[in-house]
């Protein structure tokens, strides 16, 4: 299986690149701000011929069109759930990233935007938000009761 | 409060000072150049025609150089630094070991003493992040395989200078201090940095509780106490406010809690940095810069070239083409805000008015020729091709 390289760009956000068969180069700049950049090198040029930058929407949607998505790789001491977040509950308006009980929070979904995937450390919860959870089983099962106990 | 100064005096020099800059920046980036050397120039003409106090210009600059060397330290925490020391060793051996003594030896022979050489020897080694950074984008030359070097190499730098400024303050004061000062002064200086490391990687816990508040706001206010007490206790050791700033950002990346700091800090990054080019511009004099013109295009001369040469040879250590040992070069050769930290550290020394100014005019002359090759680096990277290979 083809492998994408990657490298930091400090201050930047990162580089991915893929060098095809027909011995093109493929590179995607994901900025740290969420956004992304295309570029494509062809074959014996110097500099790219296209680029094209997307939002994170845009990728995500772009993304969907290949059939083999990208797995995340975890540790296999670590899980991943989910909670809702109930419209009564005391941690709305509380920031995320302030719940940790030793597990990693990844990820919230608002229920308006269904699909957008928001910045985990700063997001300010709200009711209805789903709630991913990473971490130890004995971690994750502290904070998921925390956060069930209003539920 | 009864001494006082008029409000509408104040407000009314603010908004002239806001106009001037948005003016001088946007000129400069309709000019396609980085905004900074419009600061400065506009900083420069704030300065000759208002009568600023030093003590705001001051503040001003420390808090600009505090909170750009804190960002700088947020793109990068103690426990990666290893893996990329081991990639970029020998770019980072040949960037030192060029660009340091051609500059000593240049400032030298431009009539500088040999302190004031080794201070500018040091402000010249250190290349723009910001202009480099804003260079890679607006040209599109982020997929290009050189980007990850030259930033990879910027962060090198940027260590390699958070250890070389507390030894140029240790130098400045030599005059006032003996052999035992000296030695209690570096040890203050070596056991900041030492607590500040072990701080970062065995309380990184309590410091991301420290930094995840409940509230936005109190986020801002609990990472800016952060900031401010390491570099005070960085100043205190004399590794200056500046280092202490960029540990502060090292110790933040390592508590993983960099991205929500950046993100809600970014907006006092932007409008201090501007305060910071522009306050190191208004304490600069314009016609001391026209009159040290000659000396500054010498400077900005060999010290462009030496970073094209520590470039090239860098790049080729890791077996890059021709072509992107040349762009690495160009894209080096940019100095800013570094530069213009280690040049507020002379200002208190006899020659430190006329080095100031000497150093203010070089950064704006580098950083517009920099951003020029930046951004015609293909046609100047295959003419300097050509010119080596000997085929024309």
């Amino acid at each position: 299986m083809k492998t994408i390289n990657e490298a930091p760009l400090p201050g930047i956000g990162r580089k991915l690149w893929l060098q095809t068969k027909q011995d093109e180069r493929v590179s995607i700049i994901a900025y740290n701000g969420g956004d992304y950049e295309i570029y494509l090198i062809p074959k014996g040029e110097e500099f790219p011929t296209a680029a094209v930058h997307l939002s994170g929407d845009e990728a995500s949607a772009l993304g969907t069109a290949f059939p083999h998505e990208r797995k995340e790789q975890t540790a296999s001491s670590l899980e991943v759930e989910s909670v809702v977040i109930a419209p009564a509950s005391t941690h709305i308006g509380v920031m995320a990233d302030s719940l940790r009980i030793g597990s990693a929070f990844i990820a919230a979904v608002e229920p308006v935007a269904g699909t957008s995937v928001l910045q985990a450390a700063s997001h300010s919860i709200k009711a209805g938000d789903t709630l991913y959870i990473a971490g130890s089983d004995a971690d994750r099962r502290k904070l998921m009761e925390a956060l069930q106990a209003d539920a | 409060m009864h001494d006082a100064p008029d409000a509408s005096l104040w407000l009314l020099g603010l908004a002239a000072a806001f106009a001037a800059l948005a003016i001088a920046g946007g000129v400069s980036l309709r000019l396609r150049l980085s905004a900074a050397p419009g600061y400065l120039l506009g900083g420069v003409l704030l300065g000759s025609f208002f009568d600023i106090p030093d003590t705001f210009l001051h503040i001003l600059t420390t808090l600009g150089a505090m909170l750009i060397l804190f960002f700088l330290g947020l793109e990068f925490s103690p426990r990666s630094l290893g893996h990329r020391f081991k990639q970029l060793t020998v770019p980072a051996l040949w960037d030192g070991f060029i660009n340091i003594p051609l500059a000593f030896i240049a400032a030298h022979l431009m009539g500088m003493s040999l302190l004031a050489s080794g201070l500018f020897a040091i402000s010249a080694y250190a290349t723009s992040s910001a202009v480099v950074a804003n260079g890679l984008m607006d040209n599109r030359l982020l997929a290009l395989p050189e980007a990850e070097l030259c930033l990879g190499l910027l962060v090198i730098e940027d260590l390699i200078m958070a250890l070389l400024l507390p030894l140029s303050v240790l130098f400045l004061s030599s005059a006032e201090a003996n052999f035992a000062g000296h030695m209690l002064k570096l040890a203050m200086a070596f056991g900041f940095v030492v607590l500040i490391v072990a701080v970062t990687l065995f309380l990184q816990r309590p410091m991301a509780r420290w930094l995840t508040q409940p509230a936005k706001d109190l986020t801002i206010l609990a990472s800016l106490a952060m900031l401010f007490l390491v570099a005070g206790v960085g100043e205190s050791s004399g590794v200056s406010a500046a280092v202490g700033a960029l540990l502060a950002g090292m110790a933040v990346a390592e508590s993983g809690s960099r991205e929500h700091v950046e993100e809600l800090l970014l907006p006092h990054r932007e409008l201090l940095a501007v305060g910071f080019f522009a306050a190191i511009g208004a304490g600069s004099d314009w016609h001391a810069i026209i009159e040290a013109m000659p000396v500054i295009l010498a400077l900005a001369l060999v010290t462009f070239c030496s970073k094209l040469l520590s470039g090239y040879l860098g790049a080729k250590s890791i077996g890059m083409s021709p072509i992107s040992c040349i762009r690495s070069g160009i894209l080096l050769t940019p100095r800013g805000e570094f530069t213009l930290v280690v040049a507020a550290l002379a200002i208190m020394q006899p020659w430190g008015v006329a080095f100031y100014n000497t150093v203010v005019g070089y950064v704006i002359v580098s950083a517009i020729a920099g951003t020029i090759a930046i951004r015609y680096n293909a046609p100047m990277s295959r003419k300097l091709s050509a010119l080596l290979t000997g085929d024309t």
